[in-house]
């Protein structure tokens, strides 16, 4: 996006400005200040009009002046990580085991993996992102807002059949279900078209697709499920093992690897703690634990699994 | 950070927004709720109409839009940058910006009909007697306005405690800085924490109750005495 304005113009326009507003702001915050302690010593008993408003100022300038807002530029705020709903409870189980985290000032941002991406685009404090999918990290890597070579998969989502109202066995149970299934939107949602793609490997497409509830993210699905509302639905495998309920995995050979990734947003002042929180995460003792959370690892696991399994991981690699 | 202490902290965010934001209103809604009781001319409506825009409008229409304005990228921005030396786009003040837009006719209309019912002999009196404008609106205006300055003050402060998309839009989610009680609760619901989310949506239920309890009381109180005095004179 081209800048609108030159930055020297209005650096020049408005040094003159604050010049005089600075000038201004002294001598009128002395008086007001003045003002204050004198309605102070009078135990606020307020006599004259005049004096309200001169409370209210002070009190105002006190708030909006730069030197004494919180927002002061030299002082360093927290790591603030932004996350995709669906990892900020993972995260925080992974930052409870951060070396030397008592040192380390950390604060966990969860929304959505669109407006988040929305928000750094245009300039949220943010210093990491853990995006829910690749394709937002790729634009903001396309948009020059990340740090290069920052990119990297962290985890990968995986998918489940799931009940609220009976425990299910397998996925046959699909076969003669005659009733409505939710899913996350296909369209936009990774989860969902994870789930609809499963759902045509297993030749059960056709079945299914008239009798579809497609929430508009993967939490939208899992809450349909769970208050009953839909009785069967194809949520994230992550969810179900955080809020301990039991599902159905559906197996990762049968949709495209659910890929989510994390960036170092450029602005940030402290790129070097992103880093090693980055680091941290990718590391293979988070990745295990990952595993017990309900997302595939990032590293291929040991031999002894099943060779189906060893190849899909290989792809899941290349990716 | 626990949860109760992260609420905690949304809450002192959430009434310092609420309180800077009326506060401005105030300074600002008077003398607009003034010229508009008083003004007489035909693109009166057109203002009027900007004013009570907030009403129907979606927030997030007005959020999408400040944040536009507010990206480093955009004019006011760059301004706002190279003045204060800080980013507006996602800071406390920004959403201070956006809740003053939002809640302005809630304070500047129950003001607005006050003076639009107010004499004009007593205040022309008044000016015969030399007192000047400050003072006259001290001495007269303001004690037959009471009321309404009492709800539009409460009104504006609930409404902004309740704001919600346009701070999601434009706040940013940042502890201590933009993240009030409205975002806090919607967090609680997305990560299934049903039991903080209850926690916040009973306090701002009783809070709102009691606070217009409040106003409707003091409300009453007021005009009672009013009539009272009235009738005595």
């Amino acid at each position: 996006m081209p800048t609108l304005i030159s930055p020297l113009i209005a650096r020049k326009i408005l040094s003159l400005v604050t010049k005089l507003l600075a000038k201004l702001r002294a001598d009128v915050l002395s008086a007001l200040l003045h003002n204050f302690w004198h309605l102070v010593i009078q135990k606020l008993t307020v006599k004259s009009p005049k004096e309200v408003i001169s409370l209210c100022l002070t009190w105002l300038a006190l708030q909006v002046n730069p030197v004494y807002a919180d927002d002061n530029p030299t002082q360093q705020h927290p790591l603030r990580i932004a996350v995709a709903a669906n990892f900020a409870p993972a995260l925080k189980v992974l930052l409870a085991d951060l070396p030397n985290k008592n040192n380390i000032d950390i604060q966990v941002i969860s929304a959505a993996t669109g407006t988040l991406y929305q928000q750094i685009k245009h300039g949220a404090p943010f210093d990491l992102f853990l995006s829910a999918d690749t394709s937002r990290p790729a634009l903001l890597e396309q948009d020059k807002l990340i740090i290069a070579g920052s990119r990297k998969t962290y985890a990968y989502g995986q998918i489940a059949l799931w009940s609220a109202t009976q425990p299910l066995s397998s996925l046959d149970e699909l076969n003669h279900y005659s009733g409505n299934l939710a899913i996350a939107n296909p369209d936009t949602a990774p989860y969902g078209k994870a789930a609809q793609q499963a759902l045509k490997h297993l030749s059960l497409w056709s079945h299914v697709e008239g009798k579809l509830i497609t929430g508009i993210n993967i939490n939208q699905t899992f809450q349909q499920v769970r208050s009953q509302a839909v009785p069967l639905g194809i949520v994230a495998y992550s969810q179900l093992t955080i809020n301990n309920y039991h599902g159905v995995i559906i197996p990762s050979e049968y949709y495209q690897p659910i890929a989510q990734q994390l960036v170092i947003v450029k602005s940030t002042p402290q790129a070097k703690l992103a880093q090693t929180i980055s680091d941290f995460i990718l590391q293979a003792s988070s990745q295990s634990k990952l595993q017990k959370l309900g997302y595939l690892s990032i590293i291929p696991e040991p031999i002894s699994e099943s060779n189906m399994d060893n190849t899909s991981k290989v792809e899941r690699q290349n990716d | 950070m626990t949860d109760v202490s992260a609420d905690l902290l949304a809450l002192v965010t959430t009434l310092k927004m609420a309180a800077i934001t009326t506060v401005i209103l105030l300074l600002i809604g008077t003398p607009l709720a003034w010229y508009l009781a008083k003004w007489q001319n035909r693109f009166k409506v057109f203002f009027e109409a900007v004013v009570a825009l907030p009403l129907v409008l979606p927030p997030t229409v007005l959020g999408f839009y400040l944040l536009l304005a507010f990206s480093p990228t955009s004019l006011p921005g760059q301004l706002w940058q190279s003045t204060t030396g800080t980013q507006l786009a996602f800071s406390f003040s920004a959403i201070v910006i956006g809740s003053v837009l939002y809640s302005l006719p809630f304070v500047v209309q129950p003001l607005q009909k006050a003076f639009e019912q107010l004499g004009d002999q007593h205040l022309e009196a008044a000016a015969m007697l030399g007192a000047g404008p400050i003072d006259r609106f001290f001495s007269i205006v303001f004690p037959l306005t009471k009321a309404s300055f009492i709800t539009a003050t409460a009104l504006g402060f609930a409404h902004t405690v309740g704001e919600f998309g346009v701070v999601l839009m434009i706040g940013g989610n940042i502890p201590g800085e933009t993240r009030v009680l409205s975002i806090a609760l919607f967090d609680h619901v997305e990560a299934f924490n049903y039991a903080n989310a209850h926690l916040l949506s009973a306090g701002l239920l009783i809070a709102s109750l009691l606070l217009l309890s409040f106003v409707y009381l003091l409300g009453n109180n007021v005009s009672r005495n009013d009539k009272q005095q009235r009738s005595i004179k």
